[in-house]
């Protein structure tokens, strides 16, 4: 535990971005709200018009005799579907972004707390106290040379960061759609008892000598590491979670549209080439 | 009301397939778009109609009303009467005379306005007819043209913007509109 000390700055800089969660999130939410919604509306109703064409596309397309198919066929078809597997991933997607975009902002009487806050706020305040914590008992540590002190905030913090991995995993899934206040009330009163009862359990192991050796086998010199590896993961993961989250929205919005797109050009780039033979063939 | 057209008004889509026809005027674009049954080819018909600047030659089957009976098609065709467009048409069968647009093109006649409707001969009807199926096609100005494949499920071409389409159409219109001499209107 002590070799975290030397990362108390990096622990302190997570400790003001989860307690000042509000404002990084406020922030967020201010630049969802203004700079993506408005494009999102363009770019679902583009979407809707490329859907609309697409199926006359097709039907105008498949009309045809099989003697009269040729190879270059397969491009219309093919980009038909292309376009419905697009189609199908995109309807959920854009509606599950879309309805998520219109619920950010200021509602009625609550205008100064934002969505994003109240459905990450669980996350984050657990988070910051999980760093606060690394930086006092590390602190504690580098300078009480006692025995017992160290094995038993060793423990709790081992303790303390397997939960944190459970609680955090429940935190980002579940609780953001559990946003009330009953709700916040409850999960924190989980969290402070679960925060009471591993101190217990910690105390227990250190100062009656319960030893069991997973703590001292894993803070152990060989394993330092892959602890610090392991609390830094866990300090950062709702901060990961958030980037990881807007990336993959953004990859399968840039992947929807390039599918639109190409089906759209490969359908009007044959549509010319069979509309000209077509109209040729009744000159001749 | 066929299958095709009873989902494109259940989903809203007709909003959308007129916002892209639009779209694609507005920029004069030289895309081929297509287009299928009777609601999205009353909103090409009638957005190529707005479109028109002074003649629309145009090779029909009666005017059975369900394109040219909708009200979108009318009012453009409206639209383009009085704006002095002038309409060279030739029926492929005869006129159905209870047609909410032909009636309203022998109205306009009377009123001298520049229309003259005429049975095509069978030449035409032949060439519209190789692959068994007849055609029909509307060509507006120089650069506008609607080709449709398919008459019974209203499967069409059309582009705002094609010289090469369009002037290949006029070649065969105004080879047949001279010699058709049974005049319907």
């Amino acid at each position: 535990m002590e070799h975290l000390y030397h990362l108390s700055h990096f622990f302190e800089f997570l400790c003001g971005a989860y307690f000042g969660g509000g404002a990084l999130l406020g922030f967020i939410e201010s630049a969802l709200v203004l700079k993506i919604r408005p494009p999102l509306t363009t770019k679902v109703e583009e979407n809707e018009k490329i859907r609309a064409a697409a199926y006359d596309y097709f039907e105008v397309f498949k009309n045809k005799k099989v003697r009269d198919f040729r190879l270059l066929d397969i491009f219309p078809l093919l980009a038909s579907s292309l376009f419905n597997l697009a189609d199908f991933i995109s309807t959920g997607s854009l509606s599950a972004v879309n309805s998520f975009l219109q619920t950010l902002g200021p509602k009625g009487d609550d205008k100064e707390a934002t969505t994003l806050l109240k459905r990450y706020f669980p996350t984050f305040f657990f988070t910051g106290f999980y760093c606060l914590f690394i930086v006092l008992f590390s602190a504690i540590q580098e300078e009480n040379e006692n025995a017992s002190w160290r094995i038993g905030i060793n423990w709790f913090f081992m303790n303390f960061t397997v939960g944190a991995i459970v609680f955090q995993v429940w935190s980002l899934i579940v609780i953001p759609k559990w946003v009330n206040r009953r709700n916040y009330f409850r999960i924190l009163s989980i969290g402070i008892l679960f925060v009471i009862v591993t101190a217990i359990i910690s105390a227990g192991f250190a100062f009656f000598n319960y030893r069991v050796y997973y703590s001292e086998y894993l803070l152990s010199e060989h394993h330092k590491s892959l602890c610090q590896v392991l609390v830094v993961v866990v300090s950062v993961l709702p901060l990961i979670y958030l980037l990881l989250l807007t990336v993959w929205v953004l990859i399968r919005w840039e992947l929807i549209s390039t599918f639109y797109n190409a089906s759209a050009w490969l359908f009007i780039h044959r549509a010319s080439l069979a509309a000209r033979k077509q109209i040729n063939e009744i000159n001749n | 009301m066929d299958k095709m057209d009873l989902i494109l008004i259940n989903h809203d889509e007709l909003k959308y397939y007129q916002e892209l026809v639009d779209s694609k005027a507005k920029i004069n674009s030289n895309e081929t778009l297509a287009n299928a049954g009777q609601y999205h080819a009353a909103i090409a018909m009638s957005k190529l109609l707005d479109e028109t600047k002074t003649i629309a030659r145009m090779v029909v089957g009666s005017f059975d009303g369900r394109v040219s009976n909708q009200e979108n098609y009318l009012g453009s065709l409206r639209s383009a009467i009085e704006k002095d467009v002038k309409f060279q048409i030739l029926f492929l069968d005869l006129p159905n005379t209870n047609s909410k647009a032909f009636k309203m093109l022998l109205t306009a006649k009377k009123a001298g306005k520049p229309i003259e409707c005429k049975m095509a001969n069978n030449s035409l009807i032949d060439k519209l007819s190789k692959e068994g199926k007849v055609k029909h096609f509307s060509v507006f100005d120089n650069n506008k043209y609607r080709f449709e494949k398919d008459t019974e499920n209203y499967l069409a071409w059309f582009s705002f913007n094609d010289l090469t389409n369009a002037s290949t159409l006029i070649n065969v219109f105004d080879t047949e509109f001279p010699d058709s001499k049974k005049v319907v209107c």
